[in-house]
């Protein structure tokens, strides 16, 4: 078979399932929580997977690998995302979940409106999630129309279109119980794939001898980190402190508000640290750390031979050059699936946001099930629609919004501390901190800001540490400046009581914890911070140059923290019989429908909550 | 310390890597 012959056979293999599971998803999501949130019944090994793939896109497949060609070793540490994406959940989707369990929260709009009593935090958020769910989703539709392009010769445009109109079908017929079905093959594809290119690049470029000594002897600034910090502006120099910085930026994926209802759909926590530790550190950083990373410095070595004169040009050219029929096309499979596994869900939650919190919330509020379901669905239809526009008409600005969404989505960390841990944030200091936050990466982000010659990663800073660092100085001091009324207060207290009281830590997860305060910081400084420069010429073994050592060492130890953060120290782990507490301790203050229309059967909703009925 | 699943993929995983590189590294792709 021809290499086009295999590619579409695969691909249409792929569909079939992809539809398949459309139609399954739109047969059993018959309300508004089963269509949004799978029924808070999404299975252990389903989310463990599709949040895997979630978490990871088709710029892990595509532009990661490219980047490491074109900045060498110091970027390499970005591969450290493995670990800092999922760390925010460790931090936080536990606590996430006990609350939309025990509150019947839908959106994250629910959630953060109820703990600070404001509806402008509403807002923010739909705001955050509409950026992540249009842009960023476009991203990874226009990128896989390029790649399509690449194998099979179907013009940009029409691939694109294509491909986003079967996301499209299976996110608006079934939800996010299709998304996550679609999700577990799409996790499998992306790790498979990256390995079976890297495999293929080092073979054929003349096996690991030859590769290492061409690479150890390539020039000094591919293979060392150009020091902890330089205070310039308007560049994106990978020192220490760039790295710690863009490391915060990814830690935003997972703070998402997408991340937020994934959170909500799982039928118990349990899968929570092992897709943090195992599945996104070990099976994810295992591909990162050796393929990609072969992928990016062999790419150095072949770069001349192959005609790479773009980061872009990198992966694409690497598979045409080295792969064979089958291989081509399972590659090209699990790339279209790293960059479908991102956009569906963004797409999915989006449209069922914009549903639930602005159309339910203020347009329609006696909605019920059918029409909130028929409503997400032309939410995700238009969504889809008008980033494809866009992004067919200026994709310059495209990847640009797009990049701010995960700078947005770790602002959320100044929301989230305050909701999962009672940080002193009230209702308009977590709404002036996200908008200080919001102002500030815009000003700071090199791609974005109209002053990025003075400020842009100014000191080599991304503007996502810069954002966050605002965010949390201007939550704290509003939150002084104005208190919350005595009712947002004494709800706000009831919350943290029962909280603290279901998740309260064993004496042995105490230890553990008091250990972690010492130990997180100290792996952020030396494997993703200022001490990285140590690793320019520490050791070095098996033929990697100092700085790849160093970072395998530290991705192991990584390994070993994550376990002990979530399991030892319990952050994302909960047990049985608290598993089994929050099963009954519900006191749902926000309605699927209104009690009316559900027949009354619901407890009455606070005021300014849920259905307004 | 008791040794449960989580004990067993963690360092299982530590284990598996390091044999991995030098077998890979140092034999296969050699």
């Amino acid at each position: 078979m021809s290499n086009e012959a295999w590619v579409w056979t695969l691909v249409l293999l792929y569909w079939a399932y992809c539809i398949y599971w459309g139609i399954r998803g739109a047969i059993v999501s018959k309300t508004a929580s089963g269509y949004m949130i799978g029924g808070r019944q999404i299975p252990m090994t389903v989310f463990i997977l599709a949040a895997t793939a979630t978490s990871f896109s088709g710029w892990t497949f595509i532009g990661h690998p490219g980047l490491i060609w074109r900045d060498g070793l110091a970027y390499a540490f970005a591969s450290f995302y493995v670990l800092t994406i999922p760390i925010t959940g460790t931090w936080f989707a536990k606590r996430q979940w006990l609350l939309g369990k025990r509150y019947g929260f839908i959106t994250p709009g629910d959630m953060y409106s109820y703990y600070y009593g404001s509806e402008v935090m509403r807002w923010l958020v739909v705001i955050v999630a509409f950026l992540y769910s249009s842009f960023y989703s476009a991203v990874q539709l226009i990128a896989s129309g390029s790649l399509f392009h690449w194998v099979t010769g179907v013009p940009v445009i029409t691939g694109s279109i294509l491909l986003a109109a079967v996301v499209v079908f299976y996110v608006a017929a079934g939800g996010i119980r299709s998304i996550a079905w679609v999700d577990c093959l799409q996790c499998i594809l992306l790790i498979l794939g990256i390995i079976v290119l890297g495999v293929f690049v080092l073979h054929s470029a003349g096996g690991w001898d030859f590769l290492s000594q061409k690479i150890n002897a390539l020039d000094e600034k591919y293979l060392t980190v150009p020091g902890v910090i330089q205070f310039t502006a308007n560049k994106t120099i990978w020192t220490g402190m760039m790295i710690l910085t863009y490391m915060f930026s990814l830690m935003g994926i997972q703070a998402s508000p997408a991340f937020t209802m994934w959170s909500f759909s799982n039928k118990n926590p349990r899968p929570f640290p092992w897709q943090q530790a195992i599945a996104s550190t070990f099976f994810v950083g295992f591909a990162l750390f050796f393929f990609t990373a072969i992928q990016g410095m062999g790419g150095l070595v072949v770069g001349a031979e192959l005609g790479i004169s773009s980061d872009r040009d990198l992966v694409p050219k690497l598979m045409h050059a080295y792969l064979p029929g089958f291989w081509l096309a399972f590659v090209t499979v699990g790339a279209l699936a790293a960059m479908q596994s991102t956009a569906a869900p963004y797409i999915g939650t989006g449209s069922t946001i914009l549903a639930r919190d602005v159309y339910f919330r203020y347009i329609r509020p006696r909605a019920g099930h059918a029409e909130q379901i028929w409503m997400s669905r032309v939410f995700a239809v238009l969504i889809a629609t008008v980033a494809m526009v866009i992004s067919i008409k200026s994709a310059a600005a495209l990847v640009m919004l797009g990049g701010l969404a995960t700078a947005f989505g770790t602002l959320m960390y100044v929301a989230l501390l305050g909701v999962c841990y009672g940080w002193p944030i009230k209702g308009v200091g977590a709404v002036a901190g996200l908008i200080a936050g919001i102002a500030t990466v815009i000003i700071t982000d090199r791609n974005v800001s109209p002053w990025s010659e003075t400020f842009g990663f100014l000191w080599t800073i991304h503007s996502a540490g810069w954002g966050l660092g605002v965010g949390l100085v201007v939550a704290l001091v509003f939150s002084k400046l104005f208190p919350d009324s005595p009712e947002i207060e004494a709800r706000r207290k009831e919350i943290r009581d029962w909280l603290d009281d279901i998740d309260r830590p064993s004496a042995s997860q105490k230890a553990w914890r008091r250990a972690m305060w010492v130990v997180v910081p100290v792996w952020y400084i030396f494997a993703i911070g200022p001490g990285v420069v140590l690793g320019n010429h520490g050791f070095s073994f098996l033929g990697f140059p100092p700085l790849w050592s160093w970072q395998i060492v530290w991705w192991l130890i990584g390994i070993v923290m994550m376990w002990a953060l979530c399991f030892k120290a319990g952050l994302s782990f909960l047990g049985e019989a608290q598993i089994q507490r929050a099963e009954k301790d519900t006191r749902i203050v926000v309605h699927e429908v209104a009690p009316a229309i559900a027949g009354g059967s619901d407890a009455a909703p606070r005021a300014g909550q849920g259905g307004r009925a | 310390m008791r040794i449960g699943l989580p004990e067993i993929w963690t360092f299982g995983s530590i284990i598996f890597t390091i044999v991995f590189m030098f077998v890979y590294f140092g034999v296969i792709a050699k």
